[in-house]
């Protein structure tokens, strides 16, 4: 069988801020289709870093990001086709309804033509209940605006979806149900980054677990190397050890 | 994609309260500042045409004139004066000749003979369509755009559009269109109703000769000037990171160009270009007539003294002086007034960097409430006076009677008709041209500052 292209690729990347931070150091990593990639990481690690710099948000200093094989930073427009995006606080329109929220971003993901049942039926995958349908989102509470993102990200079925700590601060049944529609997604075959700070998640649903340490990716393991190691014992000792050397 | 933009820009506009709120002040303050302006204009109008009937049933002839204390030029108010009450209410609107029988040349003095309704309006200033784009409109274009890039960023929205294909000089697009119609439509429905309102009152139009041009002319400034601070909002708005920081630079900025630079260049054109006091022209011209009444005596004196002492002889010489006096006059007129348009001119071409200054000086000159109707009415005063001198005070003479004392006789027919004051109209390509500059400068403005917001909005950081 040959080997799957990578959906989502980092070659040698690197991010240096203006203020001389350097955020990311060599950073390699690929995320194919039908696989969830967990980055783990303690805050300032650099993980919401990668993710920008997959988006476009902000230009690598050195190193390319390719999102189905095509260079983020010399065609964005191109790329950002084939990727969705969940944030840690999925931000919407307050006044407008969940459903309207649902088919703005929809047509900015290019699904012109759908009609209301089609909305719904997406908002019912992600268990919204249905008098929250043609609600204001001002009045959603956070899980709800979480559920909402990923409906988001749903409709637009790019086969790349990345996601920058989508749990945090949800409760845990929504957390498990969030989980629940990660799981669908990658066996439709979605290429997943999730960058998060839950270990025992990112090993629930993680297809490989990377660890990252001021910029640099110190760890990458797989699931099923993960069944023989204890996955909170290495992140502990990672983020314990001494600085690395510059 | 441009569509989808625009639509959510519509929607999240037009469904905020914000929105009604403007709907209602624009609906409420327009109209009424329409109709008091034009209610305003109907009492001008009716003192004016009464004054006017008044004065020219007194001075059926020249002997009128000569007996029942003088000739008068009244200036008919603008019907405009809705649009912008500019300088009508400090500006003269009455020229008259002294009471007295006097020989030409004679002067004539301006007067201001409008009387206030409300004394206390004068402190708060008028709401004509001036105060309302360069205040409330003007202001209400930073409150729709202070938050159109910053505020989108804050809430976080910009990341969610922007992980989509979506080119960034459409969101900026779809932003400026949308959110200047949600501004631009209550303002556009409120200025309609108002002149339904200006055009159902069936008065005479006095002022401009082209009534709709000159609205027109007002409606493509107020949008012009409207445009400056809604691009400037967007510009700020795109330069910073937070909404509450772009607000409080708008509002900086807004009262800098509206209410401190204009003061400013007034300042500056005194310091640059100083003229002399009224005061001090008065004390100039007392002196000069002292100067003249000195010489005279003392030629006259002369003529006394020569052996070729005749009353021709000292008329002549009288008349002479007079004529000196007259041109030294004139000339130290000409001088002031030339130097207070200088002066006038550095303050305007000043104040230009203010694009509220490139808007509400030519919306009183388009109403003829401006600097342009001042010189003119002073123009048709000249002209006025040159009648009068000629077919009245010209013929007018003194002499020494027999029986002693000082005699009058009149050169020709006391019973011919009053020359009467001619008010010219302005016309409306002079307007034109006089206010191209300041509308070359708004348009200007607003190529800059719409370029400035797209260059910055390319760049903007939105994480």
């Amino acid at each position: 069988m040959a080997e799957q292209v990578s959906m989502l690729k980092a070659d040698d990347l690197s991010k240096r801020y203006e203020d001389g931070v350097l955020a990311i150091e060599h950073l390699n990593l690929e995320v194919r289709p039908g696989e969830v990639y967990c980055l783990l990481g303690a805050n300032g690690a650099g993980k919401t870093t990668t993710i920008n710099l997959f988006l476009n948000f902000i230009p690598p200093t050195t190193g390319t990001c390719y999102i189905q094989g095509i260079d983020v930073t010399k065609d964005p427009l191109e790329a950002k086709k084939y990727v969705s995006f969940v944030s840690e606080n999925v931000m919407l329109y307050g006044n407008f309804t969940a459903r309207q929220n649902l088919e703005f971003f929809a047509k900015l993901g290019g699904k012109q033509g759908l009609v209301k049942e089609q909305y719904y039926q997406v908002m019912r995958r992600v268990s919204l209940q249905d008098q929250a349908f043609e609600q204001r989102v001002k009045t959603f509470s956070k899980g709800m605006r979480q559920k909402l993102g990923i409906s988001i990200a749903i409709i637009k079925d790019a086969p790349a979806v990345l996601l920058d700590e989508p749990t945090a601060g949800l409760d845990p049944k929504a957390a498990e149900e969030f989980l629940e529609i990660l799981g669908e997604l990658r066996k439709e075959g979605k290429a997943i980054l999730m960058s998060t700070h839950d270990i025992f998640r990112a090993k629930e649903i993680g297809n490989r677990v990377g660890i990252m340490k001021e910029g640099r990716l110190v760890m990458e393991r797989t699931r099923e190397e993960l069944q023989y190691e204890d996955l909170v014992k290495i992140y502990i000792e990672y983020m314990k050890s001494e600085p690395l050397p510059a | 994609m441009f569509k989808v933009l625009f639509a959510k820009e519509i929607l999240e506009n037009f469904a905020t309260r914000r929105f009604l709120m403007v709907c209602l002040l624009c609906l409420i303050v327009i109209p009424l500042g329409v109709y008091v302006g034009t209610r305003d204009y109907q009492l001008r109008l009716n003192a004016y045409q009464e004054s006017v009937r008044i004065y020219e049933e007194d001075h059926k002839s020249v002997q009128d004139i000569l007996d029942k204390g003088g000739a008068k030029g009244f200036r008919p108010p603008s019907a405009l004066g809705f649009l912008s009450q500019g300088l009508d209410i400090v500006l003269p609107n009455l020229a008259e000749s002294p009471a007295r029988r006097e020989k030409a040349p004679v002067d004539l003095r301006l007067n201001n003979s409008q009387s206030f309704e409300n004394l206390y309006a004068s402190f708060q200033g008028p709401l004509d369509l001036v105060f309302i784009v360069s205040v409330i409109m003007t202001f209400l274009a930073v409150v729709f755009s202070f938050g159109a890039v910053s505020g989108e960023k804050e809430q976080g929205t910009l990341r969610q559009i922007l992980c989509n294909a979506v080119p960034r000089h459409r969101i900026i697009l779809a932003k400026m269109t949308a959110n200047s119609l949600a501004l631009v439509i209550p303002f556009l429905a409120a200025l309609i109703l108002g002149l339904l309102i200006f055009f159902a009152n069936r008065f005479s139009l006095s002022g401009p000769d082209n009534v709709l041009a000159a609205i027109g002319l007002v409606l493509v400034l107020s949008l012009l000037v409207i445009g400056v601070f809604f691009n400037l909002g967007l510009l700020v708005s795109a330069l910073t990171r937070q909404a509450v920081s772009s607000f409080i630079i708008l509002l900086l900025c807004w009262v800098f160009l509206f209410g401190v630079y204009p003061r400013l260049s007034v300042v500056f054109s005194e310091l640059i270009y100083p003229v002399k006091s009224q005061q001090l022209v008065l004390l100039e011209r007392n002196q000069i007539r002292m100067e003249n009444e000195k010489a005279l005596s003392a030629a006259i004196d002369k003529i006394v003294e020569s052996s070729d002492n005749t009353q021709e002889k000292q008329d002549e010489v009288t008349m002479e002086f007079r004529a000196a006096l007259t041109d030294k006059l004139q000339k130290l007129d000409r001088d002031l007034e030339n130097r207070r348009n200088i002066q006038m001119r550095i303050a305007v071409n000043f104040s230009r960097l203010s694009p509220v200054s490139c808007f509400v000086r030519p919306v009183a000159e388009i109403s003829r409430t401006g600097w342009m109707q001042y010189l003119q009415f002073n123009q048709d005063v000249v002209r006025f006076r040159s009648v009068l001198n000629e077919q009245v005070f010209g013929k007018y003479y003194e002499f020494e009677a027999q029986k002693g004392g000082i005699s009058t006789g009149f050169k020709g027919d006391t019973s011919a008709p009053t020359p009467t004051f001619q008010s010219t109209r302005i016309r409306t390509q002079d307007v034109f041209k006089n206010i191209l500059p300041d509308a070359v400068a708004l348009v200007a403005f607003n190529i800059l500052l719409f370029a400035a917001t797209f260059v910055a909005f390319l760049k903007y950081d939105v994480r």
